[in-house]
């Protein structure tokens, strides 16, 4: 495997032997990880396959049964969520999260918020966020959501809402990016413009997806992982995965059937 | 460059200040009027109602924020706020009386106990969620009220009695009904404007923000925890006030204050105004507090009554009075 000295050098995030059990069922087995600066990464294998839980536990929603995580040499595995998001690593949700009672806006400026200070200020206005929307609209017009900026976020279409979370995560110009399955449930039309986007956001940071939409992989990622229940199966380029014996296996009678 | 968004950014800023037009006292437009609608109430209201009553109601309208800002504006169910009210209530009776401090030392006083042991239990309660946090905070509160009955301070069943009313800055006596009639009008009118800037301030975001979606909160590097501490903090603080300011118009502190009555009590008045608005707390304690008072002849068939209160609101308008209201009128209140 390529992943010897000279990437681990300017790793980003590694990842070694990380396990989680749910009793008897192992559902991310001793799973290893390198991913270099500034590449985008796609974690991919059949349903089951541990792709999910390995992101719970790469940004702290699942506590590890067992193994390590270092972001740029610092060991985060066992900090809280928050924390872990404070130190650069922020995640999207498969089904999108969102803030449903705020509006568009509202979202954004929320999100920008956690970087200033005095947010346990209670005795002052809120105006004084307004100051972020500069910022909140030139995102929103990223993502096409310009329009949308005064709606209640819970009463957007779907694939907005997608956009809408991509927007909030990008908002705190995280250095590593985990986006859980980005064009899950959009059309043809969406997917394009989301997968553009993911090229456009990539530029300067690390992006780690999880995606069922091979294409897309084979189009955006540098490099590709292959897990399948709970194990990695095989590593490298996309072309050099999809010749993989072993991954032809997993996903015959899944993917491709 | 410019042309685009220039236009892009009209849109949002047309629609974003459609959402926040100007202000009185940092209330939005409709709320103000609601705002001096209910101060003009309170300056005519002595000519038509009991004042003592009134009074009572005021406090309650005041505790009743306490609570909302946190059932309402954070998501946190609590069941045990008699503890603040109750321990709140002593304290100030006991400043006054016993150490004799003067009428704003006595409410600082019941205000920062609430507030003490309001971060106590917050950091104790705040491990679990829904059910398992109601659960924590009544069995603290019970324990509260055991420990209300026990130690000598409380003076069991009898309270704390014959509080003296004391002045404001030693310059306005309060032992007239007028003077503390006025002086409790202005502080409610305060603390409703104080509370509507706790909801619309930056710390009030974030809490409105941890009821939307606490994960999510997580998720984007807030610390929640520490969020849901300092608003249950906060809530106790001003659950206290209220006690405290209760005790001096009544002039006694008792163990009605600390039992369970009061936390449901509470709970019953924000659900008839209405959670998670601003002024759900005005009309539930004036709607809630005239039934017990017009009712108080028929004896325990107010609780009857209140029962059947309770139940229509939970099945038939969910939203409280002010929250039917503000869908009714599209208009936030």
């Amino acid at each position: 495997m390529k992943t010897g000295e000279e990437r681990l050098k300017d790793a980003v995030l590694e990842v070694r032997g990380i396990t989680k059990r749910f009793g008897a069922f192992r559902a991310v087995d001793g799973v290893d990880l390198d991913i270099a600066e500034g590449e985008i990464h796609a974690l991919i294998g059949p349903n089951g396959a541990g792709k999910t839980t390995c992101f719970n536990l790469l940004t702290g929603n699942l506590s590890l049964t067992a193994g390590e995580i270092r972001l740029r040499g610092e060991v985060i595995s066992g900090l809280p969520m928050d924390a872990i998001a404070r130190r650069g690593l922020v995640r999207s949700y498969q089904i999108s999260s969102i803030f449903p009672d705020f509006t568009v806006l509202e979202n954004l400026r929320f999100a920008l918020q956690r970087k200033r200070r005095g947010n346990f200020d209670f005795w002052r206005s809120e105006r004084h966020l307004h100051t972020l929307d500069g910022r909140a609209l030139e995102l929103l017009e990223q993502l096409g959501l310009a329009e949308w900026a005064g709606t209640r976020a819970g009463d957007l279409p779907y694939g907005r809402k997608r956009a809408l979370e991509i927007a909030t995560t990008l908002a705190l110009d995280p250095q590593v990016l985990l986006l859980d399955e980005p064009t899950s449930g959009m059309g043809r039309e969406d997917i394009g413009r989301v997968a553009d986007l993911i090229r456009k956001i990539a530029r300067g940071r690390t992006v780690i997806m999880v995606e069922h939409n091979l294409p897309v992989v084979e189009g955006l990622c540098d490099n590709v992982t292959v897990l399948a229940r709970g194990q990695v199966i095989a590593r490298g380029t996309y072309s050099e995965v999809s010749a993989d014996a072993r991954v032809v296996e997993a996903y015959l009678g899944t993917a491709h059937a | 460059m410019s042309g685009p968004d220039a236009t892009t950014m009209d849109k949002p800023a047309v629609s974003a200040a459609a959402s926040r037009p100007a202000q009185f006292l940092g209330f939005t437009p409709a709320r103000a009027i609601f705002f001096l609608l209910f101060a003009a109430f309170v300056v005519v209201a002595p000519a038509l109602l009991y004042p003592i009553f009134l009074m009572k109601v005021y406090c309650f309208i005041i505790f009743a924020c306490a609570y909302n800002l946190l059932l309402g504006y954070t998501g946190l169910m609590s069941f045990g706020h008699a503890a603040f009210f109750g321990m709140g209530a002593y304290l100030c009776g006991y400043a006054a009386t016993r150490w004799g401090l003067p009428f704003e030392l006595a409410v600082l006083t019941g205000t920062g106990t609430a507030a003490l042991l309001g971060l106590l239990f917050g950091w104790i309660a705040i491990r679990r969620t829904g059910l398992y946090f109601a659960m924590i905070t009544l069995a603290l509160a019970q324990m509260v009220y055991f420990v209300a009955l026990q130690a000598p301070f409380t003076g069991g069943e009898n309270g704390i009695q014959s509080v003296p009313r004391g002045s404001v800055l030693g310059i306005v006596d309060l032992s007239s009904n007028t003077a503390l009639y006025w002086t409790v009008s202005i502080v409610v009118l305060a603390v409703l404007a104080l509370y509507n800037r706790i909801v619309h301030s930056p710390f009030g975001r974030v809490l409105r923000a941890i009821r939307n979606n606490p994960e999510r909160a997580m998720s984007l590097g807030y610390d929640v925890d520490r969020f849901k501490i300092a608003a249950f903090t906060l809530s106790a603080a001003l659950s206290g006030f209220a006690a405290s300011l209760k005790t001096v118009v009544f002039g006694i502190a008792t163990l009605t204050d600390v039992s369970t009555v009061v936390s449901t009590e509470v709970v019953l008045i924000n659900l008839v105004g209405g959670i998670g608005t601003i002024f759900g707390p005005v009309v539930g304690s004036f709607v809630i507090l005239s039934l017990e008072h017009f009712l108080a002849p028929y004896g325990p068939w107010v609780l009857l009554l209140q029962g059947l209160v309770f139940m229509l609101f939970v099945l038939v308008f969910r939203q409280g009075i002010v929250g039917e209201l503000q869908k009714r009128l599209r208009v936030g209140l």
